[in-house]
């Protein structure tokens, strides 16, 4: 199979220069434009690594965002940063976004948060989904999940559309809490009404990327809301329990595990690799790790993905 | 009602300066001198300590602690009935433990929020108790208080949960295998009750055998893997078997649901210590609904769970200060569900360290005074 790529997914490790930095920059000790110098030579950096890779679409790696939620701030006035959240079975917290009114886009900050818009190239985007944001928030207006997803739909048809006319070409929707929380039929339905009408009004290529157990039930809604591709947590999916997808949709195979320190060896991922393409039968395949690598150091997440780029050789060259 | 706090404190600029060999400016030497005549306490020692341009080990040590004296004075000086120093002597929760553990290795630093970031180790070979890490610490602090003490010790599972694996899911590498799940889940069991038996109980004794009466386990990462919360019960227990003394568990900033029904088997649990402030309404009033960050407590009742609460009545995270009659409110509305006001003990949420040393002593202050408020409307 040749349809196999290599594509990073969500929050990228933050290099020691640049945790340098910024803890520098909390204690006064350089300033905003130093702090966003060393930014833009790590954003540079990682897109040349990934270049190095023969990675295609390239992720900024999304240094500058607190958390997934944060920047959602800066775009919509009424998302504010609430309390510490433990994120899931990490040891990390994001900010529970607080929703203060009706949710509305503004878009004059993104080029803040979207290094490609400044940059030439081809960029992917990891955005969370409306349902993940939806069940996490402290909701003080709309008080429905239903509603708010809904709402924060809006806000991220207004984004991505901005973002396509600027060299953006794919969009990940990461939402951990379907496989961490689990979704009834119910819920699932909705997530697939809610992809399926962000999908309708930007026609982009839309990913669906879950995190932690992926179920039968919401692969096959997410195969009905006509996404892209869906994304799957190999560490804590069987593969034999997915539905094939015939080729018809693409699969982001979460193959390297962004919890763990140890480096998943090549012969490991080319096992994997082959197994996924036999059972699942996706359109394309694309490798990543299964949840942001921003769990790991940075000089690990270099080491893991550079095997996985190995492995996708020996792969496509049959060996 | 008895008032304790959680664990840490924030370290001033010259503890933190003289660890790290940098030079003490004139105002931290002021800030040292400032709070010591706010606390009582004699600063000459301390401030000629900071003057030297080069210090030796055993003055740098002294620096160390005297500021365990600091600590345990502000909160004296504030009116916590429990004290202890404010983990002035150590670096942070899991640093300090790791790094004087054998079969662990430290690699780069990983994000927690914001700008803020943690060494992770990572545990390369089997867990082995190397020295009693808290037992100098504590001979020292028992020798400066006539107060009762309470001993914060991280514990199995959070050190588990912190750290990366590669000794006991060195061979559980399947991809997209039930198999390969299942191998890594009972590779860390195995890890979490090994670092439970061979680290933290020797570590326990060792405290218990110098006089330590209480011993708190901060176990903040519990309730982050749902499914592992029996992995927990079993380390606590496999923590303090045998043991003689009083043991209670610091859990926060996570879903308290996902502990119930499995703490009905934790043995030896005198109190769980749980953060609810950050999560309450800043509004006074003692019913449900203003009260909307401690409804879990009547899970505690309803389960019929033995121990005592450590009432989280103040907010780490913030610099608001809480009025007196919020914190009353907040302890009244627990007593009111527990049924007891023996089974309160009011505290902040957490360890203070990420507030400056005004506003920690401050909302020290204010647990205090808010207990002694709700004391008088419970006559």
């Amino acid at each position: 199979m040749n349809n196999i790529f290599l594509e990073l997914s969500g929050i990228y490790p933050r290099s020691e220069a640049l945790i340098a930095a910024t803890r520098d920059y909390d204690r006064k000790r350089i300033s905003l434009s130093q702090l966003q110098a060393t930014l833009k030579q790590q954003q540079d950096s990682l897109c040349q690594f990934q270049k190095k890779l023969g990675i295609k679409v390239l992720a900024d790696g999304q240094l500058n965002w607190q958390d997934i939620f944060r920047p959602f701030g800066v775009f919509c006035r009424e998302i504010e940063p609430g309390t510490l959240t433990r994120f899931a079975d990490t040891n990390t917290f994001f900010r529970q976004p607080v929703i203060t009114g009706r949710l509305s886009f503004d878009g004059s900050r993104l080029a803040e948060y979207f290094y490609g818009l400044a940059a030439k190239g081809n960029y992917k985007a990891t955005l969370p989904a409306p349902f993940f944001l939806a069940r996490v928030a402290d909701d003080q207006y709309y008080h429905l999940v239903n509603k708010l997803a809904l709402a924060f739909t809006e806000v991220l048809i207004s984004l991505i559309n901005k973002l396509k006319q600027h060299g953006y070409s794919s969009f990940q929707l990461y939402d951990p809490c379907l496989g961490y929380l689990g979704a009834n039929k119910k819920e699932l339905e909705i997530i697939r009404t809610i992809t399926k009408m962000l999908i309708a009004r930007t026609k982009a290529k839309i990913y669906y990327q879950t995190s932690f157990s992926a179920s039968q039930a919401a692969v096959k809604a997410l195969i009905g809301a006509g996404v892209q591709g869906i994304g799957i947590d190999f560490f804590n999916t069987d593969i034999k329990k997915l539905p094939n997808f015939q080729g018809k949709i693409d699969l982001l195979a979460g193959c390297l595990d962004s919890r763990s320190s140890l480096v998943e060896d090549v012969s490991t991922l080319v096992k994997f690799l082959r197994e996924a393409i036999k059972i699942i039968k996706p359109r394309r395949l694309i490798a990543t790790s299964n949840i942001d690598l921003q769990f790991v150091p940075q000089n690990i997440a270099q080491k893991k993905l550079t095997n996985l780029r190995q492995a996708i050789e020996l792969v496509k060259n049959k060996i | 009602m008895l008032t304790h706090e959680i664990g840490s404190l924030a370290k001033p600029e010259w503890r933190v300066k003289s660890a790290r060999g940098l030079p003490i400016t004139q105002q931290n030497i002021d800030e040292a001198v400032s709070w010591g005549k706010r606390l009582g306490i004699d600063t000459d020692n301390l401030v000629s300590l900071l003057k030297k341009s080069k210090r030796t080990a055993e003055e740098n040590k002294e620096i160390h602690r005297l500021s365990s004296f600091f600590g345990l004075r502000l909160m004296e000086h504030a009116g916590i009935d429990i004290v202890y120093d404010g983990e002035q002597q150590r670096t942070e929760m899991y640093h300090q433990a790791v790094s004087q553990t054998g079969g662990f290795e430290f690699y780069g630093h990983v994000r927690s929020f914001d700008n803020k970031y943690y060494r992770k180790g990572a545990c390369v070979d089997k867990p082995k108790f190397t020295k009693a890490y808290h037992l100098e610490e504590f001979k020292q602090i028992s020798k400066m208080t006539r107060r009762p003490l309470k001993v914060p010790i991280t514990g199995a599972y959070t050190i588990g949960d912190w750290s990366y694996d590669e000794y006991y899911s060195q061979r559980t590498f399947d991809i997209g295998t039930s198999a390969g799940r299942s191998a890594r889940k009972a590779a860390r069991r195995k890890f979490v009750l090994d670092v439970a038996r061979y680290v933290i109980k020797p570590n326990i004794q060792a405290l218990v055998k110098a006089g330590a009466a209480w011993i708190q386990i901060d176990e903040p990462a519990v309730t982050s893997h749902p499914d592992e919360v029996p992995i927990f019960v079993e380390s606590f227990n496999a923590s303090t078997e045998g043991l003689r003394g009083t043991f209670s568990v610091h859990i926060c900033f996570s879903d308290y649901a996902n502990l119930f029904p499995h703490i009905t088997k934790l043995k030896n649990c005198s109190q769980y210590a749980l953060e609810f402030a950050n999560r309450d309404s800043r509004n006074l009033g003692t019913r449900d609904s203003d009260r909307p960050g401690y409804q879990v407590l009547k899970l505690f009742k309803k389960y019929k769970i033995p121990g005592a609460i450590g009432l989280g009545v103040t907010d780490i995270h913030t610099d608001f200060l809480e009025p007196v009659e919020l914190v009353r409110d907040r302890i009244l509305y627990a007593v009111k569900v527990m049924g007891d006001h023996r089974l309160i003990f009011p505290t902040p949420d957490c360890g203070l360290r990420t507030r400056s040393l005004d506003i920690a002593y401050e909302k020290l202050k204010r647990t205090v005074i808010g207990t002694r408020l709700a004391e008088a409307k419970l006559v």
